[in-house]
């Protein structure tokens, strides 16, 4: 079985992210591994581990080679470049048939990715990428059992809801997370990797979808709480944070 | 005005309250003139239609399939779009909602407007405000109608309805299965109920680690509260599942909800935005748990965790 795994850098939303004239400044974007996707790539390498597969490691060549080597030290077999010119403020809608044709052409029998990215403001990636391929998707994923003939997704439903769900494949699973954390990968196992992984290059003939709808601007939310700020000293945020516990009740004998 | 089509997503026959929302919503979009079609996608329980009174006709769609499976509601619900063709179809953006509304963008050819937190309608536009990057920034953006919109829950609040509108039973949908139910299971049953405690403390991706989640289980415990978690810290594997708030966990209505290194993702809002009152840690200025709390701090979470501990222990000696 052949299970490609796309990977996307994002934008950290955990970093402070600039915003110029309206739109995202992504020469000062902090990038990291969609975390979605980290998941996915655990997910898709326990997969390996517990039936067999081969795990191919797909990313755009804008997300760069770390990436990929990195993917390759946590127990991707390959890891494929795919060359094309996209933007980095490409949609999801846009480059999935890029994604879809890669797909095809690498013999997937299984796409694995992220069930969402930070920005997907016209829609995930998975969905457009299985709705490309015409084949069943899997969205909300937190594990996949690969040993049976038709393998078994754990999909979540939030509220504590899930399923058990059998999928004839080829299918496109997008991942909420995997069943365990993402792995770690030493610094010794990394450039073990950066020296050894080769990163094969991949064209494919797809152009990328046109964008379904427009952005006119980003800003920042405008804010609908009115916050009381505390202290930050910590040692005078605690006594603050004390003091209104006991005028609350919570503490100091007044609770209830 | 543009027709409008809600689906409606189902636990046991019953209406989630987001897509009760959501309908509300739907009626207020359309104004006097636009016609609100509630789609239920039925399984082995009976569709409770009398809580859908904000629609004026409800489209159940038969089936007696056991559970959830996306590429049946996805069948049923491109069914009714491209017969009924509404100018706006509105999605709660839950989990379901996730699986399907680009699935169905995708297979109608339409655009899809995803996480909306404001919507309007122009001639022959629809206008949203999106919420991204973990609620840090929003995106005004615009689409050529008919589109689909995936709206955050709370962003509209159901209101009285007027009785059940007309009610249409429609075909189930055809479709090549190549996915099957094979089990449910609800993780209320087990673990501890978090939605019962007044008092709960929160560890978010900021405390780093851990080490940082036993100084947060110290401070529980002072407090006599239950340790909670946001998605990131539960994914680690550093607190249990059952202890998860949010989206993908618990809805939680406590007295107190101290959140500590939490960043406020919308995801997670949603699972404690009615607390009694919110406490939030955090040393980004700009993460968004503080538009949704009452007091916040900025300062060092590991350095603000075991003085409060104290403090409180001292306080309740």
């Amino acid at each position: 079985m052949n299970i490609v795994v796309i990977l996307q850098t994002v934008p950290d939303s955990a970093e402070e992210l600039t915003l110029a004239d309206g739109v995202l400044d992504w020469d000062e974007a902090p990038l990291r591994l969609n975390e979605f996707d980290d998941h996915a790539l655990e997910e898709a390498v326990l997969a390996k581990e517990e039936a067999g597969a081969t795990v191919i490691a797909l990313a755009l060549e804008s997300a760069g080679d770390r990436v990929l080597q990195t993917a390759v030290a946590r127990g991707a077999d390959r890891a494929v470049k795919l060359i094309k010119e996209v933007p980095l403020d490409a949609s999801a809608r846009m480059v999935a048939p890029l994604m879809a044709e890669a797909a095809r052409k690498l013999g997937a029998d299984l796409v694995v990715t992220g069930v969402q990215a930070p920005g997907d403001i016209f829609g995930q990636l998975a969905p457009f990428t299985a709705a490309e391929l015409a084949w069943p998707l899997l969205g909300g994923a937190v594990g996949i059992d690969c040993s049976a003939d038709a393998p078994i997704v754990a999909q979540e439903f939030g509220g504590g809801r899930s399923a058990q769900i059998s999928v004839t494949l080829p299918a496109v699973v997008g991942v909420q997370a995997a069943r365990r954390p993402p792995r770690y990968v030493s610094g010794s196992k990394l450039r073990q990797a950066v020296q050894s992984a080769s990163i094969e290059k991949l064209d494919v003939a797809a152009e990328l979808a046109d964008e379904p709808g427009k952005l006119v601007t980003l800003h920042s939310p405008h804010k609908t709480t009115a916050i009381s700020f505390l202290d930050d000293d910590p040692v005078t945020a605690v006594d603050q944070i004390v003091e209104i516990f006991r005028q609350r009740g919570i503490v100091g004998g007044g609770r209830g | 005005m543009a027709d409008i089509l809600v689906y409606i997503e189902l636990v046991s026959g019953q209406p989630t309250q987001a897509s009760l929302d959501l309908l509300s919503g739907a009626r207020d979009l359309a104004g006097t003139s636009g016609r609100v079609t509630a789609l239920a996608v039925e399984d082995d329980s009976a569709v409770d239609t009398a809580k859908l009174g904000a629609a004026d006709r409800i489209v159940l769609v038969s089936g007696d399939a056991k559970g959830y499976t996306g590429e049946r509601h996805l069948a049923a619900l491109s069914e009714a779009i491209e017969r009924d063709k509404p100018g706006i179809v509105l999605i709660a953006n839950s989990y379901v909602g996730l699986d399907i509304s680009t699935s169905v963008a995708a297979r109608v050819g339409q655009p899809l407007l995803a996480y909306c937190v404001a919507l309007a309608l122009g001639d022959d536009t629809l206008r949203a405000t999106c919420q991204i990057y973990g609620g840090k920034l929003e995106a005004d953006v615009e689409c050529n109608l008919p589109a689909i919109a995936a709206v955050n829950p709370g962003v509209f609040q159901a209101s009285e309805t007027r009785g059940a509108g007309e009610i249409v039973q429609a075909a189930a949908p055809v479709f090549t299965a190549r996915t099957m139910v094979q089990s449910t299971s609800s993780a209320s049953d087990t673990g501890v109920d978090i939605t019962a405690s007044d008092l709960l403390v929160c560890v978010g991706r900021g405390v780093g680690d851990e080490d940082g989640v036993a100084l947060a289980q110290e401070l529980a415990d002072a407090l006599g509260a239950e340790l909670v978690a946001s998605r990131p810290v539960v994914d680690q594997g550093w607190v249990e599942k059952s202890r998860q708030v949010g989206k993908s966990g618990k809805t939680v209505k406590p007295k107190l909800y101290l959140a500590v290194g939490v960043s406020g993702a919308p995801e997670h809002l949603e699972g404690m935005r009615d607390a009694g009152l919110i406490i939030a840690v955090n040393t980004d200025a700009n993460a968004p748990i503080f538009d949704a709390a009452h007091f916040g701090t900025r300062c060092d979470v590991l350095e603000f965790l075991p003085l409060l501990t104290e403090k409180l222990q001292g306080a309740i000696a």
